[in-house]
């Protein structure tokens, strides 16, 4: 490895123990490999000995988004099957930050921002009642997934996420999805 | 009716549907990769078995975690059940969550609030 790469690398390696990063994949999702994450995450010394609740939701959380990814991401590179996207699992004052990216197409946007802002503007009650009212109302095996699926983001994290979209191409977008779930001493 | 025995994998949960021995459970974990593939064959058997159902039918359903997908067959599995109850069945829900999980015990509180049918609530 030439001398340049060796810097770049400690440099990265720095980069992640001042950002106190606990795991981070980037490449092309699919259901095996959610399996491994999911895996590992629980299994991290950092994790293991938080409370069941927590393990719970934050593995809840990355299948949530990643799943998305399998179904909804786009590969703007050759336009094949593979979904790339990346995750990033870290602590800050004791709260779990899940970050996670994938390309979308940019005509989709303006639809993901209104619904993840309408779920993002319910209070606790509201989105209680309004998983209830989707999962009545949707047909079995329709598109209702990703629909459920955020609103049982928004519950598992208190309503603690952020989100936004920045164009790539004339085509697509970026999507960076961020959730935080509180560690066993903040709850 | 031929029972259905599936042995669980990492994202797919436990079944057994088995009438003669009076054991109807759920367990494990439920995040598919192809819902529909997965428990359509589970929703059609529930049919046929609401036709003609045991006296008593006492369902566990005891799960670790299951994702948004797997809402919609549950209540389909429930909304069946509770037909058989309508008829003057006794049916039963035996909901299990990990001692501290709330938000599964939670999950189980909201579907008995959408269903005609009792649940039960133990931790393990």
């Amino acid at each position: 490895m030439p001398e340049q790469d060796h810097q770049e690398f400690n440099t990265w390696f720095e980069s992640f123990q001042a950002n106190n990063i606990l795991f981070m994949f980037k490449g092309d999702f699919n259901q095996e490999l959610i399996n491994s994450i999911v895996l590992l995450i629980e299994g991290l010394p950092e994790v293991e000995h938080e409370e069941i609740i927590v393990k719970k939701r934050m593995s809840g959380v990355v299948v949530e988004c990643l799943q998305n990814i399998c179904r909804h991401g786009e590969n703007i590179i050759d336009g094949s099957e593979l979904k790339p996207g990346m995750l990033l699992l870290r602590k800050k004052n004791g709260d779990y930050l899940i970050s996670i990216g994938n390309n979308v197409k940019t005509n989709k946007v303006s639809k993901l921002r209104d619904y993840i802002a309408k779920v993002n503007g319910m209070d606790n009650t509201g989105l209680k009642d309004f998983h209830k009212d989707v999962l009545i109302n949707t047909e079995l095996f329709g598109k209702y997934g990703a629909d459920l699926g955020l609103i049982n983001i928004a519950r598992k994290s208190n309503r603690n996420f952020d989100f936004d979209f920045r164009e790539v191409s004339d085509t697509h977008s970026f999507f960076s999805f961020e959730v935080s779930i509180h560690g066993s001493e903040n709850n | 009716m031929e029972a259905i025995n599936l042995k669980g994998t990492y994202d797919t949960p436990s079944v057994t549907l088995d009438p003669e021995n009076g054991n109807f459970e759920i367990s494990g974990r439920s995040y598919p990769e192809d819902t529909a593939e997965f428990y359509i064959p589970i929703l059609e058997w529930l049919s046929n078995y609401i036709q003609h159902p045991n006296e008593h039918t006492k369902f566990v359903f005891k799960l670790d975690y299951f994702n948004s997908s797997s809402y919609k067959p549950f209540l389909d599995m429930f909304l069946k059940l509770a037909e058989a109850k309508e008829k003057g069945h006794d049916v039963s829900i035996e909901w299990f969550f990990k001692e501290g999980d709330w938000d599964i015990k939670e999950a189980g509180e909201e579907f008995s609030e959408i269903v005609e049918l009792p649940f039960e609530y133990s931790s393990f």
